[in-house]
């Protein structure tokens, strides 16, 4: 075989793009930071308690989160690889979506334990680790459950650590069944299911310790200041996309490449985008084109509103090239922003331009299906809700879950899907 | 085992849901395990079809087989709204065959254990 043709079954080119990113990452670190800077911000953010919300950005500095996003990706590709998993939708998702939560409460120390407990449960139902691959690179939502327990600042450290870590490993244990479980109840409609799944199990912990007395306070760390580097990085970003998408592929010529990926790029359209789209497999390399794009649509919405791009936002826009393969196109999303956008002009709590708001309007995509199912009308009404309900669920599970959208998410979903079938059925009737 | 059996309903239950769609009236679905393999069958007639619709079904069926999502999202089967769920039984199958002729659609897969 040869170099060229070894090579590329060895890193295929969404794994080889990813390694790419996460090596910028590490040079942008220390582009903006001294390594001592670095040093010193990644032990403050290991030994956070990283519960919503606890800003990278702000705890450890730039360089220092870069360094955190960089390891987070890099040792998921190194798992994907050494388990020899071929690139899919699914993956690419969760790699990005894995990167991006780096920016805020995940973290190597606290994804660790969970993974462990995911291999365990593979172990139990003597099946192979290969077959959880997704759950043990999104078991990572319920990390500030293992940080909250490791630094209670109650007993010695060792002690404290080595309860978080055993958590960890029984939260990791539960969380397959359960996340396979819950889909069936937003029926595929809340993208960011395993989301909605941490939520639940994080609800559970939150509402039981507080039954024993034991009150998890609220973090309030948001990062500013960042937005030219930040949003450099981004823009820089959705341009490689693009011209990935644009001229990679099987044709001999580029300008071919360019010609069918542009083609395939707009049939994304004509999907619901509802669990499972695997646009990866449907269309290849036209991923990247949409994964551009929607990062550059992103990235612009959050700058237009005069927001902060802060580590929950980047997370959020990293969460939108991740679905960018796996359910979400500029058609399905731009209904639930709208949405979302009147529903944070409306609120009476937050700002719009808060970065919660402005978090959750990004995040209200997890129900991109709904528009892309049951037309713009319904996504509105699905973004509106999601804004409302997001910010309050938090405090229902003590901002342990860090996919709390996709918790959010998944009740709209679940609360919106009998209201639409009734309505369906009562207009039908109405027009025979 | 009842996981293994609800997984084989969900699927033929599945493709059965789409004949219908498609204007099925006689419709049958046959589940046999075999040694190393389960293969299913499903015939419908009559269908309707036209080349961009078989064009779909075979490039959905034919999705490459993904252990690693099977676990996380095979229970979305049977909640057939769009047949996105087309896709995902091919993630759940290693090979698949499509036949139509006059109006008899033919859908065989074979799922390795």
């Amino acid at each position: 075989m040869p170099n060229t043709a070894r090579l590329r079954t060895l890193l295929p080119l969404p794994y080889a793009i990813m390694l790419c990113v996460n090596l910028a990452f590490i040079g942008i670190a220390f582009f903006v930071d001294t390594p001592l800077a670095i040093y010193e911000g990644f032990l403050r953010i290991i030994s956070s308690r990283s519960i919503l919300v606890t800003d990278y950005l702000e705890v450890g500095g730039v360089g220092a989160t870069l360094v955190n996003v960089a390891i987070v990706g890099l040792s998921s590709l190194m798992m994907l690889i050494s388990s020899r998993i071929k690139p899919s939708g699914a993956i690419i998702m969760a790699l990005w979506l894995t990167a991006g939560f780096a920016f805020f409460g995940k973290n190597v120390f606290n994804m660790i334990p969970l993974t462990i407990g995911v291999w365990l449960y593979s172990k139990y139902k003597k099946e192979p680790f290969a077959n959880y691959t997704l759950a043990s690179l999104l078991v990572a939502t319920l990390s500030p459950v293992v940080s909250e327990m490791s630094f209670l600042g109650t007993f010695s450290m060792p002690v404290e650590v080595g309860l978080g870590v055993l958590i960890g490993f029984a939260v990791g244990f539960i969380f397959p069944p359960i996340s396979s479980h819950m889909v069936r109840a937003h029926g595929g409609y809340d993208l960011y299911s395993m989301g909605f799944a941490g939520g639940l199990i994080a609800t559970i912990i939150a509402t039981t310790a507080h039954s024993m007395g034991y009150e998890i306070e609220p973090a309030e760390y948001w990062s500013s200041g960042n937005n030219m580097v930040l949003s450099i990085m981004l823009y820089s970003f959705s341009f490689v996309l693009i011209l990935c998408g644009l001229f990679t592929g099987d044709e001999d010529k580029t300008f071919q490449n360019a010609k069918k990926n542009m083609s395939d790029y707009l049939k994304f359209h004509r999907h619901s985008g509802r669990l499972i789209t695997d646009f990866y497999f449907l269309y290849k390399n036209s991923i990247y084109i949409n994964m551009g794009l929607l990062c550059a649509f992103a990235t612009t919405i959050v700058l237009l509103l005069g927001a902060e791009l802060s580590g929950i936002v980047i997370a959020a826009i990293f969460t939108m090239v991740g679905f960018a393969g796996f359910g979400k196109h500029i058609l399905n999303v731009l209904p639930v922003m709208l949405g979302a956008v009147i529903s944070g002009v409306l609120n009476q709590q937050y700002e719009l331009i808060s970065p919660s708001i402005i978090a959750a309007i990004l995040f209200s995509t997890a129900l991109a299906p709904m528009a892309g199912q049951f037309g713009w009308f319904w996504g509105v009404v699905s973004g509106f809700l999601h804004v409302s309900v997001a910010m309050f669920v938090g405090e229902l599970n003590g901002g342990l879950n860090l996919y709390n959208n996709g918790f959010a998410a998944g009740l709209v979903a679940m609360f919106l899907l009998p209201v639409i079938t009734v309505s369906e059925r009562m207009r039908r009737e109405h027009e025979d | 085992m009842k996981t293994r059996f609800e997984k084989n309903l969900r699927i033929t239950g599945d493709l059965m849901l789409y004949c219908h769609h498609r204007g099925g009236k006689d419709i049958s679905s046959n589940i046999v395990e075999l040694k190393d393999k389960i293969k299913y069958t499903v015939t419908a007639f009559p269908v309707d079809m036209d080349e961009e619709k078989l064009e779909e079904l075979t490039v959905r069926l034919n999705a490459p087989r993904q252990l690693e999502i099977e676990h996380d999202y095979w229970e979305l089967m049977g909640e057939s709204k769009d047949f996105s769920e087309l896709m995902l039984i091919g993630t759940l199958c290693d090979e698949a065959n499509i036949e139509y002729k006059d109006s008899v659609l033919t859908i065989t897969l074979l799922r390795y254990d």
